[in-house]
């Protein structure tokens, strides 16, 4: 039986005092398209960051490609990290490089390829998100959505066998989403990439993952097939594949209720 | 003791151990930053690019402050030195005040202010912005691609802006003194071509402002770099930076006149 891609055994992660993810069991297979759901603040992103060992667990043991995280000093971690991209929430884009300088800046660190071949990679990874003819632009000059396709053409330059998104969908037009998503299926299946995504948008995660995590309290509520999350009676997956106000997970932040603070009835 | 003596205890305790941690940390990132000084030269044209950023964009405010110093001790300079009848040294006071003390202070407090600000401020939005967390995920160490080539320009262009504001300033002494006083240009060119010292008094100088270059750079980037990656954050880093470089630059300027010229 082979190892899995990444492995968590029994995380804990938090910050000060305040626990974000405890306990955390998964693992993810080679070639597997894993997306990772679950309300704000439950503790997704931490996952990913966790995976790129940007941040370090306070318990437990984390695996990926057969190494221990937590024994890696920083010179084995950055060799881990030549293996993985990974498409920040925010796009996290160089402002001073021009759109077409950012998808390349990986590939002139890592690379002695001529410059010309550095060319040609960047305007296909740029042409693979629909942006190849805005390479001059400063990313100052690009929508929310653009800087984020471009975040992941970026995150793709190298052809990395691990792929982390954070929201890649967010703020992307209803083309560009669909077009992003095909992207990251035929991606995954075509090149034998392994993608994590985290993401809020529901049908298009049921649409391409081939199992989704549902995280939530700082642990792993449900774990299955879209099909499974689909047909599942857990209240907890229902409230999330149904996006109901009323259910375990609560709108409202915990805390004194709204009437108590305008004084209108007793804490 | 009572309950209150024991919660001041234990808040004074957790202060002290914070100014340990954060200065465990900061003597961390200097002697990094300072060992990895000369892999700068391994990629040329980061660092001109930086040279260019840090040094050729403070050179206008240099150039003008450094003139307008060079008036006023020029000026300065001759009052005082008319009382005793010895206007004549004018030349030697100007330079030797420049070259010693004023071009390497005053350029290194202009530079934390100038070029001292942009660095914290870049990189401390670089962090607000992940593009710092991005370079680690690629398996590149920022501290290594970023702040070193940024570290090394600091280091190399602060002596030449001190050199240039020492040099720029004597133009402004001579102008003030022989051009509109009348001191003799003779008196004020051999006065100062016999009593300044180019291996004790410029090569001092030079010393001198190579410190500074060390402190202002590393203080500039060690904010950034332990910023909260906020936008008040790195408001108040930034603020930070230039405080603590000009103490830093003043303190270490007293020790340093004390070792090199202490009799």
């Amino acid at each position: 039986m082979t190892e899995p891609l990444i492995s968590f055994n029994d995380v804990d992660f938090g910050y000060g005092q305040r626990t974000i993810l405890q306990a955390l069991c998964f693992s993810v297979e080679q070639g597997e398209l894993l997306a990772i759901m679950g309300g704000s603040g439950s503790g997704k992103t931490t996952i990913l960051r966790l995976i790129g060992g940007l941040v370090r667990q306070q318990r437990g043991s984390i695996r990926v490609r057969s190494q221990a995280m937590e024994s890696l000093n920083e010179v084995a971690l950055r060799a881990l990290r030549r293996h993985m991209g990974m498409l920040f929430q925010a796009g996290a884009l160089f402002t001073d490089l021009s759109v077409f300088e950012n998808v390349a800046f990986p590939l002139r660190e890592h690379t002695r390829l001529p410059e010309r071949m550095i060319r040609d990679l960047v305007l296909m990874k740029l042409h693979a998100v629909g942006l190849h003819a805005v390479g001059e632009r400063m990313p100052s000059e690009l929508s929310g959505g653009m800087a984020r396709r471009v975040a992941l053409a970026r995150a793709i330059a190298l052809d990395p066998p691990i792929l982390m998104c954070d929201e890649p969908f967010a703020g992307l037009d209803p083309i560009s989403l669909g077009t992003v998503a095909g992207l990251l299926r035929r991606l995954t299946k075509s090149l034998g990439l392994t993608t994590l995504l985290v993401t809020h948008d529901v049908e298009e995660s049921l649409a391409i993952a081939d199992r989704i995590i549902l995280v939530g309290h700082g642990r792993i509520m449900a774990v299955g097939t879209p099909q499974a999350m689909r047909e599942s009676s857990d209240p907890f997956v229902r409230q999330f594949i149904d996006g109901t106000e009323h259910g375990p997970v609560p709108f409202h932040a915990p805390g004194p209720k709204l009437g108590a603070l305008l004084g209108l009835e007793r804490p | 003791m009572g309950r209150f003596g024991m919660l001041g205890l234990r808040s004074l305790g957790a202060w002290v151990i914070a100014q340990l941690t954060q200065l465990g940390m900061l003597a961390g990132f200097y002697a990094r930053l300072s060992m990895l000084f000369w892999s700068a030269f391994t990629r040329p044209r980061l660092l001109l690019a930086q040279l260019h950023f840090v040094g050729n964009r403070s050179l206008a405010i240099t150039l003008v402050s450094g003139l307008f110093v060079g008036f006023v001790l020029g000026l300065q300079g001759y009052y005082t030195l008319n009382r005793y009848g010895s206007e004549e040294a004018l030349g030697l006071l100007v330079a030797l005040s420049l070259v010693r003390e004023l071009g390497p202070v005053v350029a290194a407090l202009l530079f934390a202010g100038r070029a001292g600000t942009s660095l914290t401020a870049e990189v401390g939005l670089m962090k607000a912005g992940e593009q710092l967390d991005a370079i680690s995920m690629m398996g590149i160490d920022p501290l290594r691609r970023i702040l070193v080539p940024r570290f090394a320009a600091s280091l190399i262009a602060m002596p030449l802006l001190a050199a240039l504001f020492s040099a720029v300033g004597i133009g402004g002494g001579y102008v003030v003194g022989v051009v509109l006083i009348g001191v003799d240009s003779g008196a004020f060119w051999a006065q100062m071509q016999s009593g300044v010292d180019v291996v004790h008094d410029v090569g001092s100088g030079v010393l001198k402002s190579v410190v500074f270059g060390w402190i202002c750079g590393a203080t500039a980037l060690a904010m950034g770099w332990l910023a909260r990656p906020t936008p008040e954050g790195v408001s108040q880093a930034t603020t930070r930076a230039v405080v603590a470089s000009s103490l830093t630059v003043l303190g270490a300027d007293f020790l340093l006149t004390a070792l090199l010229f202490g009799q």
